[in-house]
C-alpha cells in the first residue's frame, strides 16, 4: 500500500478520532487584542512563528500528538509533531510554507481564543503518522483564508505535502458562532 | 512433503469432506491446455456498463464495477501522481486527468499536466503540458477541473493563492488563456463556452469565453452566499442545467447555469423547523448529487454543528425539486461522505463511506433508491478518505 493510500485512510482513522474528543468551543473572525501580531493579509505568514516549549506548560495544556489537542481544532493533515517536527515547527529537511490559512480555537487553561496558523511543511512524502481532520470554523474555499482542504505549501520550492503545524499568533476577541 | 504423502493427505481431507478422492491423471484429460498468448492486455468497451464508476480519491483513480463483488470488482486503474482530478467526457471515448508531478519525486521542477487517457484501453493518448500558475492541489475537488458546456475547453483552477482558471482546447490539445478570477473559487461550467465562480464576497462571478478562450463577457451577482453563517457546500448537484448548492444549515440554492449568466432561483429548505431543531443538517464531501430521475440527494446528519460539515451521515434524503417536498428517507447500513447516482434500467444510488467503529473499512455501497435496499457492498481497498464518485456508464 502506497504512502499516499495511507494517507487517504488515515482521513476516517481522523474522522473516528473526532466522534469521542473533547469539543472545544472555537470561534471564528473577531477583531484581534493584539493587531500587531497579525499581517493585515487574508493569510499568515509564518514569520509569526515562535519557537515552541518544550517543558510542559499548564497554560498550553493537552499532547500535540493528540487530534484533541487544543490548537488543532481545525487542523487537517498530519500533525508535524509526529513526524519529526514539532506543533509550531516542520521536521529536518522540509520547508515551512509562508503562506497558509488561520484558524481560531479555544485554550482551555486561559480560556482565551487564539488565533492559530495551521502551516504546512513541504517538500518530502506525506508523513502518515497522526492524521487529524477537525473544521472547527473551517469555511469553503471561496473563503480562501478559512479553507483546510487545500495543500497549504505555496511559496515553497516544492509544493508537495509533508505535515501541518499549529502555531498561535495572536488573540482573538470572544465571538460566539 | 513426498508426493505419496501428499496425495494421501488430500484423500484424506476428502474423505473427512465427505468427497472420494479421485486422482486424476494425463488419460483422463487427452488434450493439454492450450498454449497462451503472451504479452496479453485486456481492453474496455467502448460502453462502459450502467453498474461502472470512476473513483477518484486523494492519491488514486481506479474504474469500478459496482454491481461485481471482491475481488472482480476492479476494472482497471489510472495511473497518476498524488491529488489528482479526473472528468470524464460525455461526448468522446475520453477520460482528462489533472496531474502534477516532480522531477525528483517530491523535489525538483514541478510539472502540471492534463492528460488525456482513452477509456478503451485505459492507457494516455495525449497531455497538455500546463504553464503559468500552478494548479490548484487538494483532497479530490471536482470543480477544480471541469469542462464547457460544449466540451470544447477544459478548465483548469489555478491557485498561488491569487485564483485563475486555465483555458485548455482538447481538440488542439493546448492552452488557450488564463482568466484571474481574484478572490474567487473553483469552476462551475455556465451554458456551452462559459464558466461560473464563487467569490469571497458571497457572490458568483460568471466569465463567458468565445471560440479562441478569449474572455467575452463577465457579470457578477448580488451576494447570496453567506460564507461566515450558512455557506454553502462546494460541490453541487446538478439536473439538467440547473445546480443545487446545499449550505451548511440545510438551505439549497439553486442556481439555473444553463445559460450565459446565472439565474439564483428561488432558495428553499431541506429541513422542516422540527428538523431544524434536531439539527438535521447536510454533511459529507460529494455530499449531494443529482438523479437521472430528476431527484435531488443529500446525505443528512442528525445533532449537526459547527465543524460536523464534513462528517458524512447515516441517511440519504431524497427530494422532488419541484415542489421540494421530501419523496425518499434512504438508511444507510454504513455512513456515506460522497455520494451519486447512477443511471440505468432503476437509477442506483452509489454511498462511500466507513462505519463509524471500523474507519478504515471503507466501501463503496448501491442502494435501490425506490426501496432503499442494499444491493451491493464492495470494498474500496487502500482509497480511503472521501473520494469523488463518478458514474461512467451510458
Amino acid at each position: 500500500m502506497s504512502r499516499l493510500d495511507k494517507f487517504a485512510e488515515k482521513a476516517m482513522r481522523g474522522l473516528a478520532s473526532r466522534t469521542s474528543r473533547r469539543s472545544f468551543f472555537a470561534v471564528l473572525g473577531g477583531s484581534l487584542a493584539g493587531a500587531g501580531a497579525i499581517p493585515a493579509l487574508p493569510v499568515s505568514r509564518a514569520s509569526a512563528a515562535t519557537p515552541g516549549a518544550t517543558m510542559p506548560n499548564p497554560q498550553d495544556p493537552g499532547d500535540p500528538h493528540s487530534c484533541d489537542y487544543w490548537r488543532y481544532c481545525a487542523i487537517d493533515g498530519f500533525l508535524c509533531s509526529c513526524c519529526g517536527g514539532a506543533v509550531n515547527a516542520c521536521p529536518p529537511g522540509t520547508e515551512m510554507s509562508p503562506i497558509t490559512w488561520i484558524g481560531t480555537c479555544r485554550n482551555p487553561a486561559d480560556n482565551r481564543n487564539y488565533i492559530i496558523s495551521y502551516n504546512d511543511c513541504c517538500g518530502k512524502a506525506p508523513c502518515d503518522r497522526c492524521f487529524c481532520d477537525n473544521m472547527q470554523g473551517e469555511r469553503p474555499l471561496a473563503r480562501t483564508q478559512s479553507n483546510n482542504d487545500t495543500v497549504w505549501c505555496l511559496g515553497t520550492s516544492s509544493q508537495a505535502y509533508t505535515c501541518s503545524t499549529a502555531i498561535v499568533v495572536g488573540v482573538a476577541t470572544d465571538k460566539k458562532q | 512433503m513426498r508426493p505419496g504423502l501428499f496425495a494421501a493427505a488430500v484423500a484424506a481431507v476428502c474423505a473427512l469432506c465427505g468427497f472420494a478422492a479421485a486422482p486424476s491423471t494425463a488419460a483422463d484429460f487427452p488434450n493439454p491446455l492450450p498454449v497462451e498468448t503472451i504479452p496479453r492486455v485486456l481492453g474496455l468497451p467502448a460502453t462502459y456498463p450502467k453498474s461502472w464508476a470512476f473513483v477518484n480519491s486523494v492519491s488514486s483513480l481506479e474504474l469500478i464495477d459496482t454491481a461485481a463483488t471482491a475481488p472482480d470488482r476492479v476494472r482497471g486503474q489510472i495511473g497518476v501522481a498524488p491529488f489528482p482530478n479526473l472528468i470524464p467526457s460525455t461526448r468522446r471515448p475520453e477520460v482528462y486527468v489533472a496531474e502534477t508531478f516532480y522531477s525528483r519525486g517530491t523535489r525538483g521542477t514541478r510539472t502540471d499536466v492534463v492528460t488525456i487517457y482513452d477509456t478503451r484501453t485505459l492507457a494516455p493518448t495525449g497531455e497538455i503540458v500546463l504553464t503559468g500558475p500552478h494548479r490548484y492541489l487538494s483532497g479530490p475537488q471536482p470543480n477544480a477541473f471541469q469542462l464547457t458546456g460544449d466540451e470544447a475547453f477544459a478548465l483548469v483552477f489555478a491557485f498561488t493563492p491569487a485564483g485563475s482558471v486555465k483555458v485548455l482546447d482538447l481538440a488542439n490539445r493546448k492552452i488557450l488563456s488564463e482568466v484571474p478570477i481574484p478572490g474567487c473559487a473553483l469552476i462551475y461550467p455556465t451554458g456551452e463556452h462559459g464558466f461560473s465562480t464563487l467569490c469571497g464576497s458571497g457572490t458568483m462571478l460568471t466569465v463567458q469565453l468565445d471560440a479562441t478562450g478569449k474572455v467575452t463577457g463577465q457579470s457578477e451577482t448580488a451576494t447570496f452566499n453567506d460564507l461566515a453563517d450558512d455557506p454553502l457546500f462546494s460541490l453541487p448537484a446538478r439536473i439538467g442545467g440547473v445546480s443545487y448548492f446545499t449550505s451548511f444549515k440545510g438551505g439549497v440554492q439553486p442556481i439555473d447555469l444553463s445559460g450565459t449568466a446565472p439565474k439564483l432561483l428561488p432558495r428553499w429548505s431541506l429541513v422542516t423547523a422540527e428538523e431544524a431543531k434536531a439539527n438535521w443538517r447536510p454533511s459529507g464531501w460529494q455530499q449531494a448529487a443529482g438523479g437521472p430521475d430528476g431527484r435531488l440527494y443529500v446525505i443528512m446528519q442528525p445533532g449537526g454543528h459547527e465543524g460536523t460539515h464534513k462528517d458524512g451521515g447515516p441517511e440519504v434524503w431524497v427530494f422532488n425539486p419541484a415542489t421540494h417536498a421530501k419523496v425518499a428517507t434512504i438508511k444507510l447500513k454504513t455512513q456515506a461522505r460522497s455520494i451519486a447516482v447512477a443511471d440505468g434500467a432503476a437509477p442506483a444510488l452509489l454511498a462511500a463511506g466507513a462505519p463509524a467503529d471500523s474507519p478504515l473499512d471503507l466501501r463503496l455501497d448501491v442502494y435501490d433508491p425506490s426501496t432503499g435496499a442494499l444491493t451491493n457492498s464492495t470494498p474500496l481497498n487502500g482509497q480511503g478518505g472521501a473520494p469523488i464518485l463518478f458514474p461512467a456508464g451510458r
